[in-house]
C-alpha cells in the first residue's frame, strides 16, 4: 500500500507546478479546467520525481535517500511557484462559453463506459498477468530492482550481464524503483501495475478534458470515446513498458503548448510544456524525438517566445542529454547507409500500414470514426490550428525512418516495435485531429412569449 | 469569409450519435478481445510463481553478490531463455550468472525440467550442496571448495 501512495503522493507533488503554470488560466467551466489541472499534474510529479531521484541516485545519493530528497525539493519548488504567481491567473475571464449542445450527455455517456470498460480490461489481464508482458519482467522492472540500491544501480545500465536494452533511459524503472523504496517491498507488483494504470488511464481522459475546454464538451467526450476504441491503447496499458507514460508524456506537452497559443504563447504554460518534453525525452528515445519535433515547430509558430519552452525543459533536458553521453552503454548505432536499400523501406511501410489496419476492430476503427466525425462535423473555417497535428504526424515519420535505419541485427524491430509506437502517436493525434474539426451546436430554441396577454397583443398588432 | 466553427440541427446530433455509439462499440469489441486475451494467457513463463518461491531464500544472498544459475534445458531453448530471464528478475538487484560463465559464485539456484528430479545428485554433479529445496524442481545450492 505504501508504494501505491508514494505513486498518489508523486502526483500531489506535480499539482503546485501545474497550478504555478497558470495552463489551465482562464478556461471555463472552472470546474472541468480543475479536473484537467488535476490530470496535467499526474505526469508531471510521477515522472519529475523520478527524474530527479535518478539523479541523485546518480549523483552519489542511496536510494531512499535519493527518492525522499527528490520529492521534498520538488514539493517545495512548486509550492513556492505556485504562491509567487497565484496572482497570474487573476486575469479577467476571456474565454469564450462553450457550445450549447443538448445531446452532449450521450458521447459523455458512451466515454464514460468506454472508460470503465478500459479498467475492467486492465484489471482482467492484470490479475492473472501481474508481472505484465515479457519486456516488462525481463528488462523494465528488473532494471527498477537495481535502482532501488546504490550498490546496484550501475547494473541497470550493465549490458554485460544479458540484460535487454541496458542503453534505453531509466525515467519509466525510476517511476517503479521509487515506489518500492516507499513500500519497502522489493517487486511488489501493485506498484508497476498501479503506476501503468494511472498513466494509461490519464492518456484517454488528457485528451478529452483538454478537447472539452479548448473546444466543446461533445467534442471532447468523442475525441475521448474515439480514443478508446484503438487497439494499441488497450494491447500495451497493462504491459508495464514504457511506452504509455511516453505516451502520455507526449500528449501532456502537446496539450500544453496548445493552451499556451490560447493566451498568446503564454510563457507560464509554455514552460510546463517544455518540462513534460524533456521528461518524455528523459523516458525514451522516441521522447527526445519528439522534444525536437516541438522546439522546431514552437520556435516557427511562437518565435522569440519560444525561450519560456526551452528555459522550462532545461532540468529535464540536462538529464536526457547527460544520460546518453556519459552513462548509457554504447550500442550500435542508426545505419543510414541502410536508406538505399528500398526494400528495407517497403518492409517497414508495409508493416506500418498492417499497424494502422489493426488500430481497431472494423467498423469501430479510430481512423474511420474520425474521418466520419470530420466529414459530418466539417472542418473550422478558418482553418484551426495546423501545428499540433503536424508534430506527431513527423514523430511517425521519424519513427519509420529509425526503423528503416536499424541496424539489421536488431531487425525484428520492424515487425514488433509499431505497435508499441502507435500508443505514442494516437493520442496526440487524435487530439490534434479533433481540434480541426466544428463543434456540434444546437440551434438556438425560439423565444417563449412572456405571457398570454402579450402574445394576444402580438397577434393583434400582425392583424 | 464568415467564421464556420460550428454545425447545427440534425446534421451535428446525426454526427455526434453515429460516432458515439460506433466508438462506444468500438471499445465493447476492445474489451472482449482482453478479456478473452486475459482468460487464455495467465503469467504463462511462471514469473510470480519463481519470484514467491526465491523470496524467502534471498535474505541469505547479499544483494551485491551474484548467483550462479544451472538447468537441464536445452541451451537456447526459449524455455531455458525465459526461465533465466525469470529467475534473474526474481533475484534481482543480484545478478545471476549461467554455468557457462567463467566466474563461479557460491550461491547457486538450479532448475530442473523433471517433476521428481533428484536435486541434490543435480548438484552433487557439479560441486554444489543442496542448501534447500524450493519445490517445483528448483533448489537453492551452495558450491563446495570455500
Amino acid at each position: 500500500m505504501m508504494g501505491i501512495a508514494a505513486l498518489l503522493l508523486a502526483w500531489a507533488i506535480g499539482w503546485p507546478w501545474v497550478r504555478a503554470s497558470q495552463a489551465c488560466g482562464g478556461l471555463r467551466p472552472r470546474w472541468m479546467a480543475w479536473i484537467l489541472e488535476t490530470l496535467l499534474a499526474l505526469p508531471v510529479g510521477l515522472a519529475a520525481t523520478a527524474a530527479l531521484s535518478f539523479a541523485l541516485l546518480w549523483a552519489g545519493l542511496g536510494a531512499p535517500a535519493a527518492v525522499h530528497t527528490a520529492d521534498g525539493l520538488l514539493a517545495v519548488c512548486g509550492i513556492v511557484g505556485w504562491v509567487l504567481r497565484r496572482n497570474a491567473g487573476n486575469e479577467p475571464d476571456e474565454a469564450p462559453e462553450p457550445p450549447a449542445f443538448k445531446w452532449t450527455w450521450l458521447p459523455a455517456l458512451a466515454f464514460g463506459v468506454g472508460l470503465l470498460l478500459f479498467v475492467a480490461a486492465f484489471f482482467a489481464f492484470t490479475n492473472g498477468n501481474p508481472q505484465g508482458n515479457w519486456d516488462a519482467w525481463s528488462s523494465w522492472n528488473l532494471r527498477a530492482k537495481f535502482l532501488t540500491d546504490a550498490s546496484t544501480w550501475r547494473l541497470a545500465i550493465t549490458p554485460e550481464n544479458g540484460l535487454a536494452n541496458a542503453d534505453a533511459p531509466l525515467l519509466w524503472p525510476s517511476v517503479v524503483a521509487r515506489g518500492w523504496v516507499y513500500g519497502g517491498v522489493l517487486g511488489d507488483p501493485c506498484v508497476p501495475i498501479f503506476a501503468s494504470l494511472l498513466f494509461s488511464v490519464a492518456i484517454p481522459l488528457l485528451a478529452g478534458f483538454a478537447l472539452a475546454l479548448l473546444r466543446a464538451p461533445a467534442l471532447g467526450w468523442l475525441g475521448g470515446v474515439i480514443l478508446l476504441a484503438s487497439t494499441p491503447l488497450w494491447r500495451q496499458a497493462p504491459g508495464q513498458y514504457a511506452d504509455t507514460p511516453v505516451g502520455c508524456l507526449i500528449l501532456a506537452s502537446l496539450i500544453v503548448a496548445a493552451l499556451a497559443e490560447r493566451k498568446n504563447w503564454d510563457p507560464g504554460a509554455l514552460a510546463l510544456s517544455g518540462l513534460l518534453a524533456a521528461l518524455a525525452a528523459s523516458a525514451k528515445n522516441e521522447g527526445a524525438v519528439f522534444f525536437v519535433l516541438l522546439a522546431g515547430t514552437l520556435v516557427w509558430q511562437a518565435r522569440g517566445k519560444a525561450a519560456a519552452w526551452l528555459g522550462g525543459s532545461l532540468p529535464a533536458l540536462l538529464l536526457a542529454i547527460g544520460f546518453p553521453l556519459f552513462l548509457a552503454p554504447k550500442t550500435a548505432g542508426l545505419s543510414f547507409g541502410l536508406l538505399a536499400d528500398l526494400g528495407r523501406g517497403g518492409v517497414v511501410l508495409r508493416n506500418f500500414l498492417d499497424s494502422l489496419i489493426q488500430l481497431g476492430e472494423f467498423p469501430a476503427h479510430p481512423v474511420l470514426l474520425f474521418a466520419a466525425l470530420a466529414f459530418v462535423l466539417k472542418l473550422r473555417s478558418p482553418r484551426g490550428p495546423w501545428w499540433p497535428l503536424i508534430v506527431p504526424a513527423l514523430l511517425v515519420l521519424a519513427d519509420l525512418i529509425v526503423l528503416w535505419i536499424t541496424p539489421p541485427t536488431i531487425g525484428w524491430q520492424i515487425d514488433t516495435a509499431l505497435d508499441r509506437k502507435m500508443v505514442q502517436v494516437i493520442a496526440p493525434l487524435l487530439f490534434a485531429g479533433v481540434l480541426l474539426v466544428r463543434a456540434p451546436e444546437s440551434l438556438p430554441e425560439p423565444a417563449e412569449p412572456q405571457d398570454r396577454s402579450e402574445a394576444r397583443s402580438r397577434r393583434r398588432k400582425q392583424r | 469569409m464568415p467564421s464556420q466553427d460550428h454545425t447545427t440541427g440534425a446534421r451535428a446530433l446525426a454526427g455526434v450519435a453515429a460516432v458515439a455509439v460506433v466508438a462506444l462499440f468500438g471499445a465493447l469489441q476492445q474489451y472482449g478481445l482482453s478479456d478473452q486475451y486475459a482468460s487464455q494467457f495467465r503469467d504463462p513463463f511462471h514469473v510470480m510463481a519463481q519470484q514467491e518461491r526465491l523470496q524467502p531464500v534471498l535474505a541469505r544472498i547479499p544483494v551485491t553478490e551474484k548467483v550462479g544459475y544451472f538447468s537441464d534445458l536445452p541451451a537456447g531453448d526459449l524455455a531455458e531463455q525465459a526461465a533465466f530471464a525469470y529467475t534473474q528478475y526474481a533475484i534481482a538487484p543480484r545478478v545471476l550468472v549461467p554455468w557457462t560463465a567463467k566466474v563461479k559464485p557460491v550461491w547457486w539456484i538450479g532448475a530442473l525440467s523433471a517433476n521428481d528430479a533428484n536435486l541434490a545428485a543435480a548438484g552433487r554433479d557439479r560441486g554444489m550442496v543442496l542448501v534447500e529445496n524450493l519445490g517445483n524442481s528448483v533448489g537453492l545450492y551452495r558450491r563446495e571448495g570455500r
